[in-house]
């Protein structure tokens, strides 16, 4: 039986995200500083729903662990959400690497249920780490 | 490292004023050094992400998100006073801040 160690929720609004991206292949520093350059790529297959989730999971991986990027050696690139599929933002795979694999280990995390929703304007996301 | 001016502070002052009333959609007049940036005008993760990347431009700073981080961990700016008081730290210092 599984024990709850975290959960973290969030929300954003879509159309925040947009002036970041700058062309068709081209994003902002700031989506640059919170996402890898494997992320920046598969994101770009369907930007404008990938980039807030992406932005808005490793926001809920944060609040699941009880930490941010300006209370920890978390980083917003510890966490990779790749999309696999640009029709389908339930298709990804997770990978924690750094600071955040640290924690998974330190902490018995077992497991990292993470879900995800568009409802018009807005992509919410919900993170649950099981020990 | 940027060159810190007399008119450094008030340049700064005018950016961060600025980019929350646009960003927070909240009349200049409402914001003053004391207001809570996340309790009073609801501001985010992204709007401080924003805020760096713009001072890292104009300021031609280079600087890394961790090294805030570790900053902010000791000296927390939560009103708009502090976040222009760790503005003028970060563009006098850089990745130095870390060792204030």
């Amino acid at each position: 039986m599984h024990e709850v160690f975290g959960c973290g929720i969030d929300i954003e609004n879509i159309s925040r995200f947009e002036k970041h991206l700058l062309s068709e292949n081209e994003v902002s520093d700031v989506f640059k500083r919170v996402f890898t350059p494997k992320e920046i790529k598969l994101n770009l297959q369907n930007p404008r729903e990938f980039f807030p989730l992406g932005f808005s999971t490793k926001e809920s991986f944060f609040k699941a662990f009880g930490l941010s990027w300006t209370n920890s050696a978390l980083q917003w690139t510890d966490f990779e959400i790749l999309f696999k599929n640009p029709n389908d933002f339930n298709n990804f795979e997770l990978v924690l690497s750094n600071h955040a694999q640290e924690l998974i280990s330190q902490n018995s995390i077992k497991e990292q249920d993470v879900f995800l929703k568009i409802h018009e304007n807005f992509v919410i996301s919900q993170v649950i780490l099981l020990m | 490292m940027a060159k810190i001016t007399e008119n450094t502070k008030d340049e700064v002052r005018e950016i961060v004023y600025n980019f929350f009333s646009e960003e927070c959609d909240v009349d200049l007049s409402e914001i003053s050094d004391d207001t809570n940036v996340i309790r009073d005008i609801e501001g985010d993760s992204l709007m401080f992400l924003e805020l760096i990347e713009l001072f890292k431009k104009k300021y031609e700073l280079h600087i890394e998100l961790k090294s805030i981080g570790k900053y902010i961990v000791k000296h927390p700016a939560e009103t708009i006073g502090e976040l222009i008081d760790t503005t003028m730290l970060i563009i006098e210092f850089e990745n130095g801040i870390v060792d204030l």
